[in-house]
C-alpha cells in the first residue's frame, strides 16, 4: 500500500503548490508562469473601465471615415474576423509597456501585433487609445468618458 | 498524526459530521473500472483534439509572424518557428496514436504531456496566454501519477485499484480547485468594492457591466448578452448563483453526492459563457462531463434531499429540515483467486 499512501501525500501537496505558483504568477513578466494559471476570469467588475484599444485610421491608400476600432473591420483582419482575445490581450500589455516607458518591451510587443495582427494588409496606419467608460453607457450610445491617445503607428514601418 | 490530521480535514470538507455509513472507496472495483475506462476515453478525445489541432499548428508555422514564447517554447528561437512547429505537429501525432494503444505505459503518458506543453505552448506564444488548453493538459498531467503495467496484469492488486482511484480523484480535485480560484478571485473583488461601497461583482448590475465590456472588447453580439445588459435584474441572480458554484467547488471534490449535479452545473456554465458573451470552451464542457457527471464515485441515484443536505455552506441550512437517507449497500464482488492485498 506505500504506493497507495504516497499519492494520498502527493495529492495535497501538488495542490498546494499550484495555488501558491498561481498566486505568485501574477508577479513575473507574463502575469502567470505558463501553465500553471490563477484562474482569475472576469474578476473585476467596475462601473468605469480603462481599456487600450487599435483604432485604424487607413489601410495603404485607402483613408477610413473616421478612426475605427480593429474589431469593426472584420473584413480587412482575421483577428477581428475570429474575434481573437490574443488582440485585445495584448494590446494591454502593449499600452502598459508605452505608459511605463519601456521602449525596448514596447517595440517587440508592437512587432508582435503588428506582425500577428495587422499583417493581413500592406501599410496600415493606426493609433493606440486609451478609453475610460462606462461599459453599459458606451454599450447602448457610445457614450465614452475620455479618450488618451498614446500614438500613432505604420505597421510597415514601426516606428512613431 | 499527519493521517489523523488529513482524516480530520477530510470529514470537515466532505460534509460527514455525523459517522459516514459508507466508505468512499467501498464499491472500488466497480468504481475502479469505471475510472478505467473513462481514462481511456481521455485518450481516445485526446486523439481527436490532436487531429482538431493539426491545421491551426500547420497555418501557425508557415505565417510569418514575431514570437514572444512563453518559457517552454523559447528553444523556437534556434530552430525557427517552420521547424519548430513541425517537430510539435509530428510529437503531437505519435504521442496521440501511442496514447491510445498504450496508455497504461507511463512513458507514453509523460510523453502526451509533453506533447500538451508544446501545443499549448505555441498556441500561446502569439502575444497573450489564453487558457483552453490548460485544463486539458493538467488532466494528463495527474494522469502520469496512474499506476503503470498492463491492466490485465495489475488490476487485481487493491493497491493498484486504489492508487488508480486516487489519481483519478486528484484530477478531479484539480478542476474543481481551478473553479474554486476563480471564484475566489471574484468574490475577494466583490467583497473589497461591496465593503469601500463601489460597484463590484455583488452589485445588481455585476453581470450587465462584465458582458457589456465584453461586448464592446470584441465588437461581438451574445444571443442573449443584449436582454441582460438592458434588464440586468435578470442577470443577479445568476451571477451570484454562478460566484456561489465556482467559489465552493473544491468542497465538493470530497462530496461525491454532488459530483453529478455539479458537472451539469459546470457545463451549463460554460453554455452561458457563449450564450451571454460568445466565449467557448469546448474541452472544458468534455472535461466536466467526463469527470464529473460521469464520475465514478457518484452514487447510482440521484437523491435530491442527499444533495440539498452535502450542498457546501447553503447545505447547512437545509440539514434540519431534511432527514439523512442511507446510501445503497455496497455491491459485492466475489474474491478473485488470485486477489493479493
Amino acid at each position: 500500500m506505500r504506493k497507495y499512501n504516497n499519492i494520498l501525500y502527493i495529492i495535497p501537496t501538488f495542490y498546494l503548490y499550484y495555488t501558491i505558483i498561481a498566486f505568485f504568477g501574477v508577479l513575473s513578466d507574463k502575469y502567470e508562469i505558463f501553465p500553471v494559471f490563477n484562474w482569475s476570469l472576469f474578476t473585476y467588475v467596475t462601473d468605469v473601465r480603462n481599456f487600450c484599444e487599435i483604432e485604424v485610421i487607413s489601410i495603404g491608400d485607402e483613408l477610413l471615415d473616421a478612426p475605427t476600432p480593429y474589431y469593426s473591420l472584420p473584413s480587412k483582419f482575421a483577428g477581428a474576423r475570429n474575434r481573437s482575445p490574443t488582440v485585445f490581450k495584448l494590446l494591454q500589455k502593449v499600452c502598459r509597456a508605452k505608459r511605463q516607458g519601456q521602449a525596448e518591451k514596447f517595440a517587440k510587443l508592437r512587432a508582435v501585433l503588428e506582425s500577428n495582427f495587422l499583417a493581413d494588409q500592406r501599410d496600415v496606419h493606426y493609433r493606440l487609445v486609451v478609453n475610460t467608460y462606462n461599459p453599459i453607457d458606451r454599450w447602448r450610445d457610445g457614450t465614452v468618458i475620455s479618450s488618451e491617445v498614446l500614438g500613432n503607428y505604420n505597421s510597415n514601418e514601426r516606428r512613431e | 498524526m499527519i493521517f489523523g490530521l488529513f482524516r480530520r480535514i477530510r470529514r470537515f470538507l466532505s460534509g460527514n459530521l455525523e459517522a459516514r455509513n459508507f466508505p468512499r472507496f467501498g464499491k472500488h472495483r466497480g468504481m475502479y473500472d469505471s475510472a478505467v475506462w473513462l481514462v481511456r476515453f481521455y485518450y481516445i478525445a485526446n486523439i481527436f483534439f490532436v487531429y482538431n489541432q493539426l491545421d491551426g499548428i500547420r497555418n501557425l508555422g508557415l505565417s510569418r509572424a514575431d514570437l514572444d514564447p512563453v518559457w517552454p517554447m523559447i528553444w523556437l528561437d534556434w530552430t525557427g518557428l517552420k521547424l519548430g512547429s513541425l517537430l510539435i505537429l509530428h510529437l503531437s501525432v505519435l504521442s496521440g496514436f501511442l496514447g491510445i494503444v498504450a496508455w497504461h505505459m507511463r512513458s507514453v503518458r509523460i510523453l502526451i504531456v509533453l506533447s500538451q506543453l508544446m501545443v499549448a505552448g505555441l498556441y500561446n506564444s502569439f502575444g497573450a496566454v489564453n487558457h483552453g488548453l490548460h485544463e486539458w493538459f493538467w488532466i494528463a498531467f495527474c494522469f502520469v501519477f496512474l499506476p503503470s503495467g498492463k491492466l490485465s496484469e495489475t488490476s487485481d492488486t487493491r493497491t493498484h485499484r486504489f492508487t488508480f482511484l486516487a489519481v483519478f480523484s486528484m484530477a478531479q480535485g484539480l478542476i474543481l480547485l481551478f473553479y474554486s480560484l476563480s471564484g475566489f478571485y471574484k468574490v475577494r473583488l466583490a467583497l473589497l468594492a461591496l465593503l469601500n461601497g463601489q460597484t463590484g461583482g455583488f452589485a445588481p448590475e455585476a453581470m450587465a457591466l462584465t458582458l457589456a465590456n465584453r461586448m464592446l472588447q470584441t465588437n461581438t453580439n451574445p444571443v442573449w448578452g443584449p436582454l441582460i445588459v438592458e434588464n440586468y435584474t435578470i442577470g443577479w441572480p445568476l451571477y451570484l448563483f454562478l460566484y456561489y458554484i465556482e467559489f465552493v467547488s473544491i468542497m465538493v471534490f470530497l462530496r461525491p453526492d454532488l459530483h453529478r449535479i455539479w458537472g451539469i452545473c459546470l457545463i451549463a456554465f460554460h453554455f452561458g459563457t457563449f450564450l451571454f458573451m460568445e466565449i467557448t470552451f469546448a474541452a472544458h464542457v468534455l472535461i466536466n462531463g467526463m469527470l464529473f457527471v460521469c464520475s465514478p464515485f457518484a452514487p447510482s441515484g440521484m437523491s435530491w434531499r442527499r444533495m440539498l443536505r452535502q450542498l457546501p455552506i447553503i447545505g447547512l441550512a437545509f440539514r434540519p429540515f431534511l432527514k439523512r437517507d442511507s446510501h445503497a449497500p455496497a455491491k459485492s464482488y466475489p474474491k478473485q483467486a488470485n486477489a493479493q492485498t
